[in-house]
């Protein structure tokens, strides 16, 4: 994948991440794009290897009594890419896309 | 990755289980722990807002869509991986065995490009939109045979009829269209007014330039207009829209063009001009002269046969009271051309069907070599379906390939197919490969390979399979009795349809030359022919009708090179000035048996004039010939034999005693062996008797297999007078006289000689339909040529695509056999052995095949039976032959690999295993 060919919810997805919003939940809820959506679009962006995923401490997701998260990161190539693409969609960087991205407070 | 912290019991946590079935299964277990993550924090942060614990459940379940349209992204990705390797191994698969994949895509092509070529053809030629206004409810009225009326029966229908709308009536006619530059003759329609508003002059087919049709250019007394077809258009007045305006003459009187018909106006063939039919009340009443075409629109929710009742009413009264029945136009444009492009479409589609049989007979073959390497793979854990795909997915390949090689050659075979086709078959439209034939091509194509390359690739998959279970790797038989069993079954179908198209060509063969063997009755070739249309206005008599043969024909023979020159009112085989005429021989039968009959096109003959005084006339000593007028030399110019007496002389003219020449079919018809030479006949109690002075030969007049007709020729001197108020139209009749020139020069160089000869003559008369005998003679056979060279290509493509495929198969199939061929041969079995064991499996394919091909022949020759002249459908002959032909194609294509088969070396055979 290029970053010419990145759609609007993989530019979405990718920016939601570098904005650190880790997992895929957490990239629904910022974008509001549905899991389908959201899923299917990680899978992508870690095929072209413009996120890279790791699965969180086992003991800290048994303490909290619920299953492991798999957490994404973005990658220097993924930096690039989505640098590239929200040119191109330039409604992400308004202030209002910069509002509705703000990391929730943990 | 361990899931103990997983908490219990969550059903849409076996949603996501069971949906993981379908998820690659190296990545499975990640992808259900990410959704579990997923659905159990959306679950939680649903609890923590608060909501009750089912609605929860409900919308973590609708969220939990989300894992569907995921798992399914992952399961067409994979879809699309192994598809595009499949499709890669199916191309190595080609070039690893190019000959067996070479005979299935060609045979493939052939039969796509055959029934594509075919389907454009139809597509122009049946399909096409017309552009008439309601179209489908355009009728023509008919009654018997003809559709023809009088001008009074028109006036009746006009006058009473409630049920058709715009009835119109036309009258097609010749005009000699004068002006600038060399007269021509062309063919036009003389309409009357509601036929604009009929056919959509007025709306859909407006002329392009100029006006339409008004009202008042229907009123006796106007000045005459007319509109030209677009082509007349643009061949003499080179498309100038100038045109409108410009004052023409049509037979010498002038005419005002008034616009110009759309291309897409092709209702009447070959035709090149409109007029507007403004015949006085009362003109005409003769109700025996019918002339005039009769059209009209059917309302919508109105039945025929109520029109039909209406209509038939209406004519009843005249002396011509058949039934009346309606044409829908649609039917009649198509009507010739349907059933033969159906014929040829059944054979294509026969071709096609082969080509699909030699198709799935030739993967079977190479699927059930490939057994060894499905067991393999079924036991190292190929699914059956996936095995089964593959081998579809490499069966379409080929598809693909022959396709898209069938698509290309069409391109071409339907460039030949109309070139070979009479252009009334066509139309303005012309042939196209467009959207529908190209879509016609992939579905042919596509149902084609799925049909016949998935049943193979299916029982060839379940037995791999079975094979895999026993793992008995080395002993997969390379030839198993069920497979043997599919190819005697597709090779026996190939033959048996093969023979069916061969039968056909055979009956066609048989009956071209029956045909052709049929001798005219006249020398054709060497002989030209071409038409003068005298028009009454300066030849209204026939000393000046005779004094312009006797000119031109004095000329002519004196040109170089011209050997004889014949004048006649009707040349064989031609339909302008045939004439059926009553006569009665003087003391003649009165008995002749039934009487002869008009051919079909031809009006009955008018019954003989009343003498004045009304005394009674003899009727059944009335009968009824062909009555042709000739000139002095016709015969010989024809090379029609005088079989006794004398020939007409010039002396034979008006004053001279009448004289007439029978012919030989005449002579013994109502002479019954005779002497007719002396005897009189005349053609009407008030015209003057005739002297028999010549008996001559029979010709073929009417078709080429016609029976021999009575005939009486007269001399155009002695035919009197021309009378005007006969011909249709207002004093534009013409005498039609043809000449026949003797000579070895071409039409073009006798053309030539007779304008230079006309230009001191009379240099307003044009010359009408150039042509020659042998070429008349020609087109009587043209459409029994075409379906015959049709045939012949068809079923020499069938038989070349099944010869193909059986070698093939037995070539592939004894390749696969070699071990056991080695074996025997070591044992000591001769090369003649191995060659009787691989022929003799040929046998049962032929025998089935010929015996289902010669009933499917029987069932399928209904269908070209009324295309054969001289040959019954079931002529034993052609169906004998083309059996024995096939039989030995077989056994040859079977015999080839079988000889390599007997001449294997033992030691490289099993050295090689």
């Amino acid at each position: 994948m290029s970053p010419s060919t990145l759609s609007y919810a993989a530019t979405a997805v990718l920016q939601s991440i570098a904005r650190g919003f880790r997992h895929g939940f957490d990239v629904s809820r910022a974008t509001g794009l549905p899991s389908g959506t959201v899923y299917p679009a990680l899978r992508r962006l870690e095929a072209a290897r413009f996120v890279k995923s790791a699965w969180e401490d086992h003991k800290l997701a048994r303490n909290a009594q619920r299953p492991p998260r798999k957490y994404y990161e973005i990658t220097a190539s993924g930096e690039e890419a989505l640098a590239a693409a929200v040119a191109r969609y330039r409604l992400l960087d308004t202030d209002e896309g910069r509002r509705r991205l703000r990391p929730a407070k943990t | 990755m361990s899931l103990q912290a997983r908490p219990p019991g969550r059903w849409y946590f076996w949603l996501v289980r069971a949906l993981s079935a379908v998820v690659p299964r190296s990545i499975r277990q990640d992808w259900l722990d990410e959704w579990q993550a997923e659905l159990d924090s959306r679950a939680t942060e649903l609890r923590e807002w608060g909501m009750v614990p089912r609605r929860a459940s409900w919308r973590v379940l609708r969220d939990s869509t989300g894992a569907v349209r995921d798992a399914l992204w992952l399961q067409t990705d994979r879809w699309e991986d192994e598809m595009i390797q499949d499709i890669r191994f199916g191309l190595r698969l080609v070039v690893r065995s190019p000959w067996l994949s070479g005979t299935a895509i060609a045979s493939l092509a052939i039969g796509i490009a055959a029934t594509t070529a075919v389907f454009t053809v139809i597509n122009a030629a049946l399909l096409k939109a017309l552009p008439y206004p309601a179209v489908d409810r355009l009728v023509s009225v008919t009654r018997g045979e003809s559709r023809y009326f009088s001008l009074a029966e028109y006036r009746d229908l006009e006058a009473g009829v409630t049920t058709l709308q715009h009835l119109s009536a036309i009258e097609t006619r010749d005009f000699v269209l004068g002006g600038d530059g060399q007269p021509e003759q062309i063919r036009g329609q003389r309409v009357t007014a509601s036929f604009p508003t009929l056919v959509g002059l007025d709306s859909t087919l407006r002329p392009v330039v100029g006006r339409g049709f008004a009202a008042p250019d229907f009123e006796p007394g106007r000045p005459p207009v007319v509109l030209i077809s677009h082509g007349l258009w643009s061949r003499r007045f080179g498309s100038d829209p100038a045109i409108v305006g410009r004052i023409v003459t049509l037979d010498a009187s002038p005419a005002t063009v008034a616009g110009v018909l759309p291309a897409a106006f092709d209702l009447f063939p070959k035709s090149d001009l409109l007029e507007p039919m403004a015949a006085p009340p009362g003109a005409k009443s003769n109700r025996l002269y019918h002339y005039l075409e009769v059209l009209g629109r059917l309302p919508t929710e109105t039945t025929t046969a109520g029109v039909e009742a209406e209509l038939t009413a209406l004519t009843s009264t005249g002396p011509d009271a058949r039934p009346v029945r309606l044409a829908f136009v649609r039917e009649l444009l198509v009507k010739n051309v349907r059933r033969a492009l159906i014929t040829m479409w059944v054979m294509a589609g026969l071709v096609l069907v082969v080509a699909c049989l030699n198709f799935a007979n030739l993967l079977t073959a190479r699927a059930t070599a490939r057994q060894q390497e499905l067991a393999v793979r079924a036991s190292l854990g190929g699914r059956r379906l996936r095995l089964a795909r593959q081998l579809v997915i490499e069966a379409l390949v080929l598809v693909g390939i022959g396709g898209a090689i069938g698509l290309f050659l069409a391109h071409f075979g339907a460039g030949l197919l109309s070139a070979a086709l009479p252009q009334q078959f066509l139309g303005s439209a012309g042939v196209t490969i467009d959207a529908r034939v190209t879509g016609f091509a992939l579905l042919m194509s596509m149902l084609s390979g799925i049909v016949f390359a998935t049943l193979p690739a299916l029982s060839v998959s379940g037995t791999a399979e079975r094979a895999g279970r026993l793992l008995s790797l080395g002993a997969v038989r390379a030839n198993p009795p069920a497979t043997r069993r599919t190819h005697t079954v597709l090779a026996s179908l190939q033959v048996a349809l093969t023979l069916a198209l061969l039968v056909g060509a055979a009956l066609f063969v048989k009956s071209f030359w029956q045909l052709a063997r049929i001798e005219p009755g006249y020398q054709p070739n060497e002989a030209v022919t071409l038409q003068l249309d005298l028009p009454a206005r300066s030849y209204p008599d026939s000393p000046s009708v005779a004094r312009l043969i006797a000119g031109l024909g004095e000329a002519l023979r004196a040109v170089p090179g011209v050997r004889g020159v014949g004048e006649t009112s009707n040349l064989p085989l031609g339909p302008i000035g045939m004439e059926f005429r009553a006569f009665t021989v003087e003391n003649g039968p009165r008995d002749v048996g039934p009487p002869e009959i008009a051919p079909p096109g031809l009006p009955p003959p008018p019954p003989p004039p009343l003498p004045p005084g009304g005394a009674p006339v003899d009727l059944p000593r009335f009968f009824q010939a062909v009555h042709v007028k000739v000139g002095p030399g016709f015969f010989g110019a024809m090379g029609i034999p005088l079989v006794a007496g004398r020939d007409f002389t010039t002396t034979d003219r008006e004053g001279t005693l009448p004289v007439t020449i029978v012919n030989r079919a005449f002579a013994e018809r109502y002479f019954a062996g005779a002497d007719p030479i002396g005897r009189r006949i005349r053609m009407s109690p008030v015209t003057p008797w005739m002297t028999i002075v010549g008996v001559v030969g029979n010709i073929r007049r009417f078709a080429r297999d016609d029976a021999h007709r009575s005939e009486f020729y007269r001399p155009f001197t002695q035919a009197g007078a021309v009378r005007p108020s006969d011909g249709p139209g207002t004093g534009r009749a013409v005498t039609t006289v043809m000449f026949v020139v003797r000579t070895p020069r071409g039409p073009e160089d006798v053309t030539r000689s007779v304008r230079s000869i006309l230009a001191t003559l009379d240099p307003a008369l044009p010359i009408a339909q150039v042509g020659t005998l042998q070429g008349t003679l020609d087109d009587t056979v043209a459409q029994q040529r075409l379906l015959l060279r049709l045939f012949v290509v068809f079923a020499a493509a069938t038989l070349l695509v099944a010869a193909v495929g059986v070698y093939g198969v037995t070539t592939y199939v004894v390749g696969r056999r070699q071990h056991e061929m080695a074996v025997r041969v070591a044992l000591g079995a001769r090369p003649s052995t191995i060659e009787a064991l691989v022929v003799s499996q040929a046998l049962p394919v032929i025998a089935i095949g010929l015996m289902l091909g010669l009933v499917m022949s029987v069932a399928l020759s209904r269908y070209v039976g009324e295309y054969l002249l001289r040959v019954s459908r079931l002529d034993a002959w052609a169906y004998g032959a083309v059996a024995l032909v096939l039989a030995l194609v077989v056994a040859v294509a079977s015999y080839l690999p079988a000889r390599r088969a007997g001449r294997i070396d033992p030691l490289i055979a099993l050295k090689g295993l």
